[in-house]
C-alpha cells in the first residue's frame, strides 16, 4: 500500500514569549515525530491539551512551518519544493477545523465559502459541484443553503459547511482537528459516521486530531498517542484502547466516562501536562508516572515494538 | 431538600419572548447528587441560574416555584436571597477559573465569602479557607499563590473551596470540567464525589455529556429543549430508558467496546425559538406518529419515581429497552 502522508523526525520548536532564551529553554511542541498514513486510511493524534497535536495538523496542513523534519505528500516534500508543486499541494490537502463559529467567514454566503477554495486552487467548477457537496453533507435542499449567511445557521449546519469546503476540492489527505468536539453529544456520532462515509467513498487518507481516544477509537485504524511533543504509543486502535501499554495511555483510557455510576475513579497519573517541562531529560513523562525508575530520569526509550504493529515508548517493557 | 414546581422561565429578545424552561417538576434530596442531562437549549443552565437567583434582567419568571428546605425562594428580597445564596446553596460554572480575581491569592480569595457574610473575623477566616482548600486537595504551597500561578485543574479546585467554605448544604455544578483535559477532569469528579460522601453536600451536576453524569448521579434528569423527557434512579434509566431520546444518548455513547456501532440521532438540537407543536422531541424521533403532535407532557410513571415523557411508552412500538 502506497503511503499518501510520511513525516520524518518533525520538530517545532517555539521561543519562550518574551524572554531572552536559551535554545534549552525552547518549548518543544513537536520533538521528533514520524508518522506514515496509507492511502485511505484514518490515523488518530490523541493527546491534551499542550501535547502538540494542533501543531502537528496545522504542519500538516501547511499553516505551519516546521523547526527540523520532512513532511511529503504522495511523495512531494510540503517545505522543500517549489512554488508551483507547494501550491499544486496545497489543493490536495484540507484542513476541517474545530470551531464552526470561528472557521467561516461572517461575511460570505454558504456558496462563497464553499466556492473560495475551487477559486483559490483555480480549479474550474459548476453549480453543480456546489449542490452536489452540499447534498453530501446533509444540506438539503442545497438551494434553500446557498445564499445564507454563517449567523442564519445553527452549530451543526455550519460544521456541515465546513465539512463541505474541506471535502470540495477532492483532496487526497484531510485533516480533522477536534471536528466534533464543539458539537453537542447527540449530534457527534451523526458528524463521525458522515466523516467517514464521505472518506471512504473518495478513498482520502485522514488524520483525526482529538483529545478523546474514544472518538479516535471509533474513527480510526491507527492511534498515535502524542505527550509533550512526542508519540508514546501507536498502534491498531484496538490495541492501543483495549491493551494499553505506556501509564499515559492506560490513564487516557481510564479517564473516559463509561455508562454507570462509580464511587471514585482511579486513574494512576500525577500532575498535570501544564506543569511538566517539554525540555526534562529522559522520559518527558517520568514526573507524572507512578512507575517511574531511576534510568527514566536519564534514558530517553524510544518508540519500540513491544508487540506486533504495537509500539510503546516506555523503559517498563 | 429543594422542591422544583412548574418551573417555567422564559428570555426577552428582540425577536420575541423565548421560553428556557416549560414546566419543569424536579426534586432533589438531601446528601444525593443529581444529574441534569441536557444539549445546548434545553434549560439546564436557565435552571441552575433560576435556583441561584443569578438570571439575567431579560429573563421573567413566568410560573412555578423553588422551595429549599421548606422555604420559597423565588421572589425573595435581595437581602434574604443572599442568605441562600453562597450560603445554602453554591454554584461552580464552567471556565469559572478565570473568574477569580487575578490580584488576590488563592487563599484570600477562598476566605473572601466568610469575610462578606461576615461569617468570621480575618483570621478564622483564612484558617478556614485553608481547611477548606486542603479537603479538596490543594497543599500549603498553593495557598499563597495566585491565579496565573496554578494550572487550570487547580484553579477550578480553588473554585470549588470558595463555593464550600460556608459550608453549604448544595452545590450546582454546572459543567464544572467542560474546559478541562480529560486527567483534569476525573479529579474534579472525585472531589465532588467526596463532598457528596465525606461532607453530605448535596451535588446537583449538570452536564451535555451523558455518560459522564451516568458514572456521578444517583438519580438523572434527562432535558431536552426546556422540558423534562424523563427522570429516575440511575440503574432504571441505564437499563429500562423509557424516552427515545434517551435511548439514543446511551446507544451514541462511544465505549470503545470492540465491533460495536454506534447508532446516531438523527437531526439536530430542538431550535427553542421556534418549538414544534406537541413534543420537542419528535422531528428527531423514530418512533413518533400519532398523539405526538398534540402530546401535552403528562408524564407516565414507568416505575417508582421514574417518569417517562413520551406518550408512545409502552405502546408496543416503543416499549422495549435498549
Amino acid at each position: 500500500m502506497q503511503e499518501v502522508l510520511k513525516i520524518e523526525n518533525l520538530k517545532k520548536h517555539y521561543k519562550p514569549r518574551g524572554r531572552v532564551a536559551s535554545r534549552s529553554s525552547y518549548i518543544k511542541a513537536l520533538d521528533g515525530v514520524n508518522l506514515l498514513v496509507p492511502e485511505g486510511e484514518i490515523h488518530s493524534i490523541v493527546g491534551e491539551t499542550g501535547s502538540g497535536k494542533s501543531t502537528l495538523g496545522r504542519i500538516v496542513a501547511g499553516l505551519v512551518e516546521p523547526t527540523e523534519g520532512r513532511v511529503t505528500v504522495n511523495g512531494i516534500d510540503m517545505f522543500n519544493s517549489s512554488r508551483d508543486k507547494v501550491r499544486d499541494l496545497r489543493k490536495k490537502v484540507q484542513i476541517i477545523f474545530q470551531d464552526p463559529y470561528g472557521s467561516l467567514n461572517p461575511r460570505f454566503t454558504v456558496k462563497k465559502i464553499i466556492e473560495e477554495p475551487l477559486k483559490l486552487n483555480h480549479v474550474e467548477f459548476d453549480r453543480e459541484r456546489i449542490t452536489d457537496i452540499l447534498r453530501k453533507v446533509g444540506l438539503t435542499p442545497p438551494e434553500d443553503y446557498m445564499n445564507r449567511y454563517p449567523h442564519e445557521l445553527s452549530g451543526g449546519q455550519r460544521q456541515r459547511v465546513s465539512i463541505a469546503r474541506s471535502f470540495v476540492v477532492n483532496p487526497s489527505f484531510v485533516v480533522a482537528d477536534e471536528p466534533v468536539s464543539m458539537l453537542d453529544a447527540s449530534m457527534r456520532v451523526s458528524f463521525l459516521d458522515l466523516i467517514a462515509e464521505i472518506q471512504r467513498e473518495r478513498g482520502i487518507s485522514m488524520i483525526l486530531i482529538s483529545h478523546d481516544i474514544s472518538i479516535a477509537y471509533y474513527l480510526s485504524r491507527k492511534i498515535n498517542v502524542l505527550y509533550l511533543g512526542r508519540i508514546v504509543e501507536y498502534g491498531n486502535a484496538d490495541d492501543v484502547v483495549n491493551d494499553a501499554m505506556h501509564p499515559y495511555t492506560k490513564a487516557l483510557v481510564q479517564s473516559v466516562p463509561k455508562l454507570g455510576k462509580i464511587e471514585e475513579k482511579e486513574v494512576e497519573i500525577k500532575g498535570n501536562i501544564q506543569t511538566s517541562s517539554s525540555s526534562i531529560s529522559g522520559c518527558k513523562f517520568r514526573d507524572r508516572c507512578m512507575f517511574a525508575m531511576e534510568k527514566c530520569a536519564t534514558e530517553d526509550p524510544g518508540l519500540k515494538e513491544v508487540k506486533k504493529d504495537h509500539y510503546v515508548a516506555c523503559h517498563l517493557y | 431538600m429543594i422542591k422544583i414546581k412548574d418551573l417555567t422561565v422564559s428570555y426577552k429578545s428582540r425577536t420575541g419572548k423565548v421560553r428556557a424552561l416549560d414546566s419543569v417538576n424536579a426534586e432533589i434530596g438531601n446528601g444525593e447528587i443529581f444529574g441534569i442531562v441536557g444539549e445546548s437549549g434545553s434549560g439546564k443552565s436557565t435552571m441552575a441560574m433560576t435556583i441561584m437567583g443569578l438570571l439575567p434582567r431579560n429573563s421573567l419568571i413566568e410560573a412555578g416555584s423553588i422551595e429549599v428546605d421548606g422555604k420559597e425562594i423565588i421572589g425573595l428580597k435581595p437581602e434574604e436571597a443572599r442568605k441562600i445564596r453562597g450560603k445554602k446553596i453554591s454554584l461552580v460554572f464552567q471556565g469559572a477559573m478565570n473568574t477569580l480575581n487575578p490580584l488576590m491569592k488563592i487563599e484570600d480569595q477562598v476566605a473572601e465569602p466568610l469575610l462578606i457574610h461576615r461569617e468570621a473575623k480575618r483570621e478564622e477566616a483564612l484558617r478556614r479557607a485553608r481547611e477548606t482548600l486542603e479537603i479538596i486537595g490543594l497543599d500549603s504551597y498553593t495557598w499563597k499563590k495566585y491565579p496565573h500561578e496554578l494550572s487550570g485543574g487547580m484553579k477550578q479546585r480553588a473554585v470549588i473551596a470558595t463555593a464550600i467554605v460556608m459550608n453549604p448544604g448544595t452545590i450546582i455544578a454546572d459543567e464544572p470540567s467542560t474546559a478541562l483535559d480529560v486527567i483534569t477532569q476525573v479529579q474534579i469528579m472525585n472531589i465532588l464525589r467526596r463532598l457528596q460522601r465525606e461532607m453530605d453536600i448535596t451535588v446537583i451536576f449538570i452536564s451535555h455529556d451523558f455518560p459522564l453524569v451516568s458514572e456521578m448521579a444517583d438519580r438523572i434528569m434527562i432535558l431536552y429543549g426546556g422540558k423534562v423527557s424523563e427522570v429516575g434512579s440511575n440503574r432504571k434509566i441505564l437499563e429500562e430508558p423509557g424516552h427515545p431520546y434517551t435511548r439514543g444518548l446511551i446507544n451514541s455513547v462511544p465505549t470503545m467496546t470492540p465491533g460495536r456501532r454506534l447508532e446516531a440521532i438523527p437531526g439536530e438540537p430542538v431550535n427553542i425559538r421556534d418549538p414544534p407543536e406537541g413534543c420537542r422531541f419528535r422531528p428527531r424521533c423514530t418512533f413518533a406518529g400519532e398523539g405526538c403532535e398534540t402530546y401535552s407532557y403528562k408524564p407516565v410513571e414507568a416505575g417508582q419515581g421514574h417518569l417517562v415523557y413520551c406518550v408512545k411508552y409502552g405502546e408496543g412500538k416503543n416499549a422495549g429497552s435498549s
